[in-house]
């Protein structure tokens, strides 16, 4: 499909390769990068029946750039790294395992009551409209839900006063686990999963709990697996954590079967190491890896990994990664070269405990439907979209944000996925017409530039609460614009939101494939403490609280050294990245902060912590929003357990000439742009050399992607080939 | 009538009616914007088909009741099993078959949580029956001697005329008027 | 020389405002919509700005909070008003509340705030007064002026549902409050800061009048921080649009939005006249003894309510014949009113992106100066207004239902019935530390009433709030130790049945752990003993009644000690203490508030709320609907049969020849014991004549038959001698 070398190298056996792969739901992107950082990109259509089968054929499309075949690549590559939205389509499908559970006692309907979030995913106007609440189909039936009497208390608020954290108020009645169990194993449940309240303070009965259910499996001779929710998820919140452990039970076992699928072909082929697959908090790891349900939500993290990549390689501190697709609209920060970790995040309706990298995404794309009220004059654009179809110019009978770049001469209608597929220009300028100009009032090209405008808004009052709820300016920050669609509408986004600077990658389309090469290997480990600092404390006493802060630690090193080796991972490999989540005393939310101690020993220690945490608060609120006298809580620790892993490198090219070469320019086309048809010079983007600088009014055409540059704005190809896009 | 809105069909409006349609298409429907204009007059189509007799409906008003053209004149209430209540400007309820619970015991049979039996020093469940097919049109749970609720009194005139743009053949000033009054009064008289 | 434009000051610019709707029939005498139909782009993409602002604002705020009500349970919300005090647009959340926003602006322009203390760049303004516009003292407004070259152009607003409001009672919902000195802390409108900061000395007010000074100290903190960002983020959209664009499109708003409403309520429902009816009861005799003698008494409440869709797609709301003020903790006034009726009008027809002030220029209310919600005395206890205006939200549900059923848009309708149980506490722990608390679990998540095509969903709505959310038992508990959570569930059986069921109720059981040196609850709770609401739908019957169940004394501990287990609902409390297995000192049952109740270790506290009401005739229930149900266990068996005439083996398979004759006898039954509705009005007309009622119904009937409208219907109805009288 293309290529980051113009001119063909010969490659030669001793090359190595680092292979990543992005199994979207329609097509799978393949990212393949040689030693000296040359790459080549592929696409096949995505076969979910047998991912093998796209898994190489997305390969070979990539390796025939450079006249090879999937095998060769294989047999030298270092890594392959494959993640997806198998696991969703595991979900959407119903096709999981047959889930039995055990939960505390009266709390049996956890799993269909799920708090209530039937709005999780809605637009606000549904959430109004009541009548469209719904939940989401059940993972467990609820016959396969078995309770155990226990309680153990999560301690308290306050402290001292009354119970100490994990204090067992009702033992465990171990019958009524045996029972369940049997009557599960009878119902013949494929998993089980154990479930207490407060579990995450003290794990006791729930561990003796799947301790009796592994016994009765085995003396029942069977292979169940048996997950207690502290395993994959030791943080508060009973039903975030049991969707999180339900997901781990429905979907982990299925997905890891295809994976290993996978694997086997790629080994077939000469593939020497284990499949690596990505997690939500971007971290590369091996199928085998315990907590798979960490790599259900990969999806859009691929692109993030690589705003990373590329915040360290071009010594960027600061960037906003910016998707635009054709559904969504995501949008993920990397400040101060971190970053930010959403440790509820929403999937598919529900909501989940687990760390995974902070993305924000809305339903904004140009697959959304645009719509006019007659009566009120009232335009919408979405909920609704129609995805593949397009739009009225392909397959969809309602008009479409699609239909408006087209319409307006954006997109090259004879060059569209390069001329791959026919879209009919005249069909969607007559529908926009029908459809939205003439209920309105208003003329077809106008209302459509303007409802452009409104699509813009939209991206950029996101963007702007993004950064607001964090408290960030984004003229700090560097726009790094990626996505089919990213490059056609930065120039309406730009004029909204000052950024420091633009970059438009010149593989935009397979972004998040690249990101996935670029992860690094490690896991993260989580636990809830429930340390408090406050100002009425002695010194020892502080120092014995800060204790439990380095047993935590320690422990969960050890976990992340255990669970490395069993991937053949030497512990002298591996190191480690210590931080923690505090908030004044009486606050219900937390934030998460690096810490450079990994050991509390002394007040010093202790100090710069408390340092940490206010550090990252105050560059969220304002000052006022300080509440120091009631003193600090920290309630929960980590620990990320980092391997070595070989990068892509990015190619530099010698700068050339501010003249783009005469064969880049591929004449004129009018488009439509600020009340009026502006003539806009036609670049191939594949032809522009480093160096070369291209103008507004012009449209920058790739294969995959069309970059549209206003009359006030000039783009600049620097040593990497990175688009700038900047102001005249 | 112009050409089907066909956004949201007939049929799936049939099976709406009869709580068979699929859910996904139901959300469908509310998220409709704006509504099918031609609603109102499919769903006299689908309701019409559905009753043994000819009286042309003007509005449903319960899963059994309508209000309907009766033949030769006049505007009554009349059950999809053919019993007519008279005139809909006086609450159907009076001429219903009723019965009262006032006892826990009696109330226990349509109250299935115990603890959550109403008092009966304060309350009685009225129900009211057809005199027909009895089917339970509708209940009531208030203190004794509290007068009967008239659920529903339509302006229909307006609506037809204003909000629907076909006028009825029948229109009058005092269509729109509570006439249930009356009926208690002849009661006084013995009649 | 006023603040607002054209140098109006604000009293005279409300005037002006009025006066235009009452002369125009439109917002602002609007008859055109320049800004809308010059650009419809620009406008939306100007108004979503505005919502996103509040939105983003929202997100950042909260996160301040200690309060899972307003984190987790989302009962907080920021907005922004024009000077008029007509919101514009709103944040999610308690959307309800934009409502309340023109009365309490009406309030300050009427109290001559303009002069003294005076409004001015950097001010803060709170209040939680009902008098003056809050709908009770557990919801705190603080809003912040925006000016512009000396204009005020706006407010904006936060507010939120704070834990406890220092009153007779702990929490936020006080259920005995013979008068306003007995709500707790109370404060009209108020400046509490100058130049974006508040002083140390309000501070001290939560310290010395709340019980939870950190909770209401850090949501006060989280309501400024975003009312002021807001404020900085308003003023960047007036830079880009402009202030006479700004100005003028914050009034296209309004009357745009007053359109679109009245539009759909035009193409969905039916003009008429409709009625929805509720009785719920407040019980203080002996609670409050000598020392409130006045209040020492029982009421039935009686509150009707007569919804008209007038042919102009406006709506009227006639309260007339509603109960009197009193000396009890439920009077309200219009402004609460307004506020939490929109939260039944939100789901039925006004749902939109952009919720704003449009409402108010859609409804017309007759609140009878003296009735509850039009209190004559200022020292009217208004603590839990919201617990019986709540019910009115109902009349919008169940009168709009049955309207667009008429209509044939069955999608649309959307019985409900709902209450929720809530409570506070306050307690002294063993080593003398005092502590208090509150909970809204099953306030804040209800099941929904059954559809004409449809049962209701379990735990999937809310009226009070939008996003329904119990929370998390792991949070709530931590701020709660001593209320042990034993069963959090969906309760079987416990819903309204009908053709189509409503969704079951949500019960809790909790066992008092170690309450140290006292621990006191009050529970509130909506029912009260005469059915959630009057009339069922279509001839489906009300859903079950709210309950609180309080077992003292009992052998918890020792059950526990031996190996045993625990309780997990009311039903199976029942069980146990029939079956002898649980033994209890004392049980109190109560279907509606609970007074102050002493709770010791071992105490077991079952609450349970959120049962719906049914749809049709129970006769006609799809078999297979309740062969399910039995499958899952949510109708018992007995149910099955005495309900719906079901009948089933032990597997709960149906058996159909069986069923379709018990529904038939079950027919014959209904024709057997009912009689002729003369008949049957003769038998109620007696007892009307002899007026056997018990003294709080009686009390109800003559306090209503005070008011014309209901004594014309009531003497009608019964043909009563006009001399009759109670």
């Amino acid at each position: 499909m293309g290529k980051g070398e113009v001119e063909m190298a010969e490659k030669k056996v001793d090359d190595r390769y680092l292979v990543a792969q992005d199994a979207g739901g329609s097509m799978t992107d393949c990212f393949v990068v040689d030693k000296e950082g040359k790459f080549a990109t592929g696409k096949f259509l995505t076969k979910h029946e047998d991912e093998r089968v796209s898994y190489l054929g997305a390969l070979n499309d990539a390796a025939k750039n450079w006249g090879m075949t999937s095998s060769q690549v294989h047999g030298a590559a270092l890594s392959s790294t494959y993640t997806g939205t198998a696991m969703v389509n595991i979900l959407v499908t119903r096709g999981g395992s047959k889930v039995g559970v055990l939960l505390t006692r009266g709390f049996a309907h956890l799993p269909i009551m799920e708090r209530g979030l039937t709005w999780i995913g809605q637009s606000y106007e549904d959430i109004l409209h009541q009548q469209l609440h719904e939940h989401t189909p059940w993972m467990v039936e609820p016959e396969n839900i078995k309770e155990v009497t226990e309680r153990i208390s999560v301690g308290s608020y306050y402290m001292a006063h009354h119970f100490f954290p994990g204090t067992v108020v009702i033992p465990l009645v171990e019958a009524d686990a045996v029972k369940g169990v049997n009557e599960l194993l009878d119902n013949g449940v494929e998993v089980i999963g154990v479930l207490t309240l407060a579990s995450y303070v003290n794990p006791a009965h729930e561990r003796r709990i799947a301790e009796i259910a592994r016994e009765i499996v085995q003396k029942r001779g069977l292979n169940i697996p048996v997950v207690a929710s502290y395993e994959i998820c030791s943080v508060p919140n009973e039903t975030e954590r049991l969707k999180t452990l339900l997901i781990q039970c429905y979907i982990a076992e299925v997905a890891r079967k295809k994976l290993f699928f996978v694997e086997e072909a790629a080994q077939k082929e000469g593939y020497k190491h284990g499949l690596l697959t990505l997690l939500a908090y971007g971290a590369a790891a091996n199928i085998r890896h315990t907590k798979l349900v960490e790599a259900a939500i990969s999806g859009p993290v691929g692109g993030l990994l690589g705003g990373k990549f590329i915040a360290d390689f071009l010594k960027i501190p600061n960037i906003v990664c910016w998707d635009l697709g054709c559904t969504t609209c995501d949008v993920g920060l990397i400040a101060g070269g971190l970053l930010p970790v959403n440790k509820n995040p929403d999937f598919s309706g529900h909501r989940l405990r687990m760390p995974m990298i902070a993305i924000d995404s809305i339903g904004a794309g140009t697959s959304h439907v645009v719509r006019a009220e007659p009566a009120t004059k009232r335009i919408s654009i979405g909920p609704a979209s129609v995805k593949a179809d397009l739009g009225t110019c392909y397959k969809s009978t309602q008009t479409t944000i699609g239909d408006i770049d087209l319409a307006l001469n954006y997109i090259n209608k004879d060059y569209y996925l390069g001329g791959t597929l026919k879209v009919d220009r005249d069909r969607a300028l007559h529908e926009l017409e029908n459809q939205i100009a003439k209920p309105l009032g208003q003329d077809v090209y106008d209302v459509s530039s303007k409802i452009l405008d409104l699509l813009h808004a939209r991206v950029a009052d996101h963007i702007n609460g993004v950064m607001l709820s964090r408290g960030l300016n984004p003229a700090e920050f560097t726009l790094l614009v990626y996505g089919a669609a990213g490059p056609l509408h930065l120039w309406g986004l730009q004029r909204l939101i000052g950024f420091g600077d633009m970059i438009v990658v010149p593989w935009a389309a397979v972004f998040s494939a690249f990101g996935v090469a670029g992860a690094d290997y490690f896991h993260r480990y989580d636990k809830a403490v429930t340390v408090f600092l406050t100002p009425d404390m002695t010194d020892d006493i502080k120092m014995y609280m800060g204790s439990a802060l380095s047993q935590g630690w320690q422990e969960l090193e050890e976990r992340g050294l255990q669970e490395l080796e069993s991937e053949g991972i030497p512990s002298d490999a591996v190191t480690f990245k210590h931080g923690l989540t505090g908030r004044y005393v009486g606050q219900m939310s937390g934030w998460e902060t690096p810490v450079h101690v990994s050991r509390v020993t002394s007040m010093e220690d202790l100090n710069s912590v408390i340092g940490a945490f206010e550090k990252t608060y105050t560059s969220i609120y304002p000052s006022g929003a300080r509440y120091p006298q009631a003193g600090y809580q920290i309630t929960e620790i980590y620990v990320q357990a980092v391997a070595k892993k070989p990068k892509p490198v990015i190619l530099s090219f010698p700068i050339e000439g501010k003249k783009p070469p005469n064969e880049a320019h591929k004449g004129r086309r009018d488009a439509y742009i600020d009340g009026g048809w502006v003539a806009m010079d036609l670049w191939e983007q594949e032809k522009l050399r480093a160096g070369n600088r291209v103008d507004g009014p012009a449209i920058i055409e790739h294969t995959m992607t069309t970059f549209v540059i206003p009359r006030e704005n000039y783009v600049e190809l620097d040593q990497y080939r990175f688009m700038r896009f900047k102001k005249k | 009538m112009q050409t089907e809105d066909t956004r949201f069909t007939k049929d799936n409006l049939r099976l709406l009616v009869e709580g068979k349609l699929d859910w996904e298409e139901v959300k469908k429907a509310l998220r409709l914007r704006p509504k099918d204009a031609d609603r109102f007059w499919k769903y006299l189509e689908v309701l019409q088909a559905r009753v043994p007799w000819k009286d042309k409906i003007l509005l449903r008003i319960s899963d059994h009741l309508y209000i309907v053209a009766k033949v030769g004149g006049g505007r009554i209430v009349k059950c999809d099993c053919g019993q007519e209540f008279g005139d809909y400007r006086t609450n159907w309820k009076l001429s219903c078959r009723v019965y009262a619970r006032r006892t826990a015991e009696q109330m226990a049979e349509v109250v299935s949580t115990e603890e959550a039996i109403p008092n009966p020093e304060l309350v009685e469940i009225r129900e009211f029956y057809c005199p027909g097919c009895f089917a339970l049109l509708g209940v009531e749970q208030v203190p004794v001697g509290y007068p009967p609720i008239f659920e529903m009194l339509p302006d229909l005139d307006t609506f037809y005329r204003e909000w629907l743009g076909k006028p009825l053949s029948d229109e009058r000033p005092d269509w729109f008027q509570d006439r249930t009054l009356e009926k208690p009064a002849q009661w006084a008289k013995g009649k | 020389m006023g603040i607002c434009y054209k140098g109006l000051t604000l009293k005279e610019a409300i005037d002006e405002k009025e006066s235009l709707f009452e002369k125009t029939g439109y917002a602002y005498g609007l008859k055109s919509l320049e800004l809308v139909e010059q650009d419809p782009a620009k406008f939306m993409r100007f108004q979503m700005r505005l919502v996103a602002a509040c939105i983003n604002v929202r997100e950042m705020a909260k996160l301040i909070s200690a309060n899972p009500a307003s984190l987790v349970q989302g009962e907080l919300l920021f907005l922004l008003a024009n000077p008029e005090g007509d919101v514009t647009s709103t944040s999610y959340g308690l959307a309800g509340h934009l409502q309340s926003l023109p009365y309490i602006i009406r309030s300050i322009a009427d109290l001559g705030f303009e002069e003294d203390p005076g409004i001015n760049v950097g001010d803060i303004f709170e209040t939680n007064d009902a008098l003056y516009g809050a709908p009770h003292n557990a919801d705190n407004y603080t809003w912040v002026p925006i000016y512009y070259k000396g204009e005020l152009i706006g407010w904006t607003v936060g507010l939120n549902h704070i834990v406890d409001v220092g009153g007779l009672q702990p929490g936020g919902l006080g259920t005995i409050s013979p008068n306003v000195f007995t709500d707790g802390f109370t404060y009209p409108p108020t400046k509490t800061g100058t130049n974006f900061k508040q002083p140390r000395w309000w501070e001290l007010h939560w310290k010395r009048r709340t019980r939870t000074e950190a909770f209401n100290v850090l949501d006060d903190k989280m309501r400024v921080a975003g009312c002021v960002a807001l404020h900085d983020r308003i003023l960047e959209i007036v830079e880009e649009f402009g202030i006479d664009y700004y100005r003028k499109a914050l009034r296209e708003i309004i009357e745009r939005e007053r359109r679109v409403l009245i539009n759909r309520i035009k193409s969905q429902a039916v003009p008429g006249i409709y009625h929805w009816l509720q009785f719920t009861r407040v019980s203080y005799k002996g609670v409050v003894g000598k020392l409130f003698a006045a209040s020492n008494r029982d009421w039935v409440l009686h509150k009707p309510g007569e919804f008209h869709i007038k042919s102009d797609g406006s709506l009227f709301m006639d309260l007339e014949g509603l109960s009197s003020e009193g000396g009890f903790h439920c009077n309200g006034y219009p402004a609460g009113v307004r506020m939490l009726t929109s939260l039944g009008a939100w789901p039925m027809f006004a749902y939109t992106s952009t919720l704003n002030s449009a409402l108010m220029y859609v409804e017309k209310w007759n609140l009878p100066p003296g009735s509850m919600f039009n209190p004559q005395n200022p020292f009217a206890a208004t603590v839990m207004s919201l617990g019986e205006i709540g019910g009115y939200i109902n009349m919008f549900h169940n009168c709009l239902s049955l309207a667009f059923f008429a209509r044939g848009f069955l999608e649309e309708t959307f019985p409900q019935d709902g209450t929720g149980v809530g409570y506070g506490l306050a307690g002294v722990l063993k080593d003398g530390f005092q502590w208090a608390g509150g909970d809204m679990t099953l306030i804040t998540c209800w099941a929904q009433g059954a559809t004409p095509y449809h049962d209701g969903f379990p735990a999937a709505c809310c009226q009070p709030n939008p996003q329904p959310d119990m929370g998390e038992t792991e949070m709530g508990e931590f701020l709660q130790p001593t209320n042990l959570n034993i069963g959090k569930k969906l309760v079987h059986d416990y819903c309204g049945h009908g053709k189509y069921r409503g969704g079951l109720g949500i019960g809790m059981c909790q066992m008092i752990v170690e309450p140290g040196q006292s621990l006191i609850m009050a529970v509130f709770a909506g029912a009260a003993g005469m059915g959630r609401g009057a009339l069922g739908m279509s001839g489906g019957y009300g859903g079950d009644q709210d309950l609180i169940v309080f077992c003292h004394d009992t052998n918890m501990r020792q059950i526990l000690k031996e190996g045993g287990s625990y309780p997990t609902d009311f039903t199976e409390l029942r069980e146990w203490l029939k079956q002898g297995k649980l033994k209890a000192g004392s049980v109190e049952r109560y279907t509606s508030s609970s007074p102050n109740v002493l709770c010791k270790d071992g105490d077991l506290v079952a609450m349970a709320s959120g049962a719906r009401c049914g749809w049709g005739d129970v006769l006609e229930r799809d078999l297979n609907r309740v062969q399910e149900d039995l499958h899952y266990d949510w109708v018992t068996p007995r149910t099955a049969r005495v309900m719906y005439g079901v009948v089933a083996d032990n597997k709960g398979k149906v058996n159909v020849a069986e069923s379709e004759k018990l529904r038939k006898q079950m027919r014959d039954t209904r024709r057997q014991r009912s009689v002729d509705a003369k008949d049957w009005w003769k038998e109620e007309r007696q007892k009307v004549m002899d007026k056997g009622w018990r003294e709080d119904l009686r009390n109800m009937f003559a306090d209503s038959l005070k008011y014309g409208k209901f004594r014309r219907e009531f003497m009608g109805m019964w043909q009563l001698p006009d001399d009759y009288a109670l």
